[in-house]
């Protein structure tokens, strides 16, 4: 267990050499969130006061602010980690250490996504707070979002682990990056709230697993989701996490076999 | 023939391998639907009904048929920052052309024609019927060229004057051009003054206004503009040239 705590604390160290670039961070998320806001008080203004599928505009602004900060922590760099070991052969190291291999590479993006927290999320979300309009939540719900967000966390990483693993089979993984990206910002409700998207792509997203990676812990923050509602969306999560779990088990087990390390 | 020859092994080396080809061209198409999620969105709840709709669409494609068109072809540029870090940039300047002009066609990028014939799709879908569209579409290489000027301008500061490992200039100029994928009347006043007289907004914004029944001579300040800022760009690649070290294989 010491072994995996210390590269939890590799994998922090690592980046806080970097971390004057929370300034840049900061000014980039300014331009980010400054382009979206215009554009939703826009739309919003066409709708003259009603709500926007459900959604007033503070909630929207909301909804997109706490979901692009928490995607910046909660997507570690598992799956480029793996792909670029993989395909340079330096993961044959990893194969020789006393500690499983997944694991180990696990622990260290574990230590990334805490330094994204405490050196990215956490000062873009407070320098940047003051000049957005955003909707409060209760010390209540506050338990709640904390649990989604844990367990997002952990769903993310299996994600990551199963995208990373595919570079055993191309070459260049850099389009199943892209592709995995590009369904886990839509259908995470990254980019717009779940509820604005066309029927059936709200239906796919709400059945995907991707909605408990931001869309489930920004709705419990916001306290759109009843009691009822609230301990369902968990038990998606961890349905999600199961099935998740045996995917990348199976995975691993084929990938061990075809893995052929020929370095650099 | 020179220029093809460069140009060649990148095309290759991009299209070498089938499988990641299709993941390239899917990956590049998927890219482009993502990007268009909020405005396809947004659409849905926008009032103003066809009318406005089409405004939004069209400022949407036209930006993004230039910067996947800039990605597809010229983006080497912005590989500028590494290269010299590197010093890998040495293997370009000792070919007989244009060391700048070696480096933007370096990079072939198959993932962008997927983007290209999306944003291309969406251009010709909403702006075939305005009275200026032929003008427009003619205007885009001037739009590809701001947009190259302005790269290789970010890359050469990134490159030789202000190193930065976490590419704040180009994070910043990308960001910068998100501004221009929505109409310029989402912003308020004072930002819509500043937008309009930045660079891009000539390469954007004049061409748009052509199709929204503007005079046409608006593509002709967005021409000038565009080689201008290209002359500008080129004077600042040679100059800042003279700072090059090789660092050799660092």
């Amino acid at each position: 267990m010491s072994g995996y705590l210390r590269l939890v604390s590799i994998g922090y160290r690592r980046r806080l050499a970097y971390r004057g670039g929370v300034f840049s961070l900061i000014w980039l998320y300014a331009l980010t969130f400054g382009v979206m806001i215009c554009f939703w008080r826009f739309i919003g203004a066409g709708t003259e006061g009603e709500t926007m599928r459900g959604f007033t505009y503070p909630e929207t602004i909301t909804y997109l602010f706490l979901a692009v900060l928490i995607r910046n922590f909660v997507n570690s760099d598992l799956d480029i980690r793996l792909a670029t070991k993989i395909s340079s052969g330096a993961f044959a190291g990893d194969l020789i250490l006393p500690l499983n291999p997944i694991l180990g590479n696990v622990a260290e993006s574990i230590g990334t996504s805490l330094y994204m927290f405490t050196w990215g999320s956490l000062p873009i979300g407070a320098a940047l707070m003051p000049f957005v309009p955003l909707v409060g939540t209760t010390l209540a719900r506050l338990p709640a979002f904390a649990g989604t967000l844990v367990m997002a966390a952990a769903m993310n990483i299996y994600i990551n682990y199963i995208a990373g693993l595919m570079s055993v089979w191309t070459r260049r993984i850099a389009g199943v990056l892209a592709l995995k990206a590009c369904l886990t910002l839509v259908l995470s409700g990254t980019l717009v709230p779940i509820a604005f998207l066309p029927d059936w792509a709200a239906s796919l997203a709400r059945w995907s697993p991707f909605a408990s990676l931001t869309h489930v812990p920004v709705l419990s923050y916001l306290g759109k989701l009843s009691a009822g509602d609230l301990t369902a969306a968990l038990a998606v999560q961890l349905a999600w996490m199961l099935v998740l779990h045996v995917l990348a088990a199976g995975l691993w087990s084929k990938a061990r076999k075809r893995y052929a390390a020929y370095g650099g | 023939m020179l220029l093809l020859q460069v140009w060649k092994p990148s095309l290759r080396s991009a299209t070498a391998d089938a499988t990641d080809l299709w993941l390239a061209l899917a990956a590049g198409l998927a890219n482009e639907l993502m990007l268009a999620t909020p405005v396809l969105a947004g659409l849905g709840l926008l009032a103003g009904g066809l009318s406005a709709a089409r405004q939004f669409v069209l400022g949407y494609a036209y930006l993004r048929l230039v910067r996947s068109l800039y990605g597809l072809l010229l983006s080497g540029i912005d590989e500028i920052p590494r290269l010299a870090l590197q010093g890998d940039l040495d293997q370009q300047v000792v070919l007989p052309v244009n060391w700048v002009v070696a480096v933007a066609l370096s990079r072939f990028d198959p993932s962008r024609i997927g983007s290209t014939t999306f944003a291309l799709g969406l251009y010709i879908l909403y702006a075939s019927g305005a009275s200026g569209w032929w003008l427009a579409m003619g205007a885009v290489p001037f739009a590809v060229l701001t947009a190259a000027s302005l790269h290789l301008a970010t890359s050469v500061t990134a490159a030789f004057w202000f190193p930065d490992p976490r590419n704040t200039l180009s994070a910043s100029l990308e960001r910068v051009t998100e501004f221009y994928q929505y109409p310029e009347g989402i912003y308020p006043g004072w930002l819509r003054e500043i937008l309009l007289c930045l660079p891009l907004g000539a390469a954007v914004y004049l061409p748009v206004r052509v199709l929204g029944g503007g005079p046409p001579y608006l593509v002709l300040i967005q021409a000038v503009v565009a080689v201008l800022c290209w002359a500008a760009a080129i004077k600042h690649a040679d100059w800042s040239w003279r700072r090059y070290q090789s660092a050799g294989g660092a």
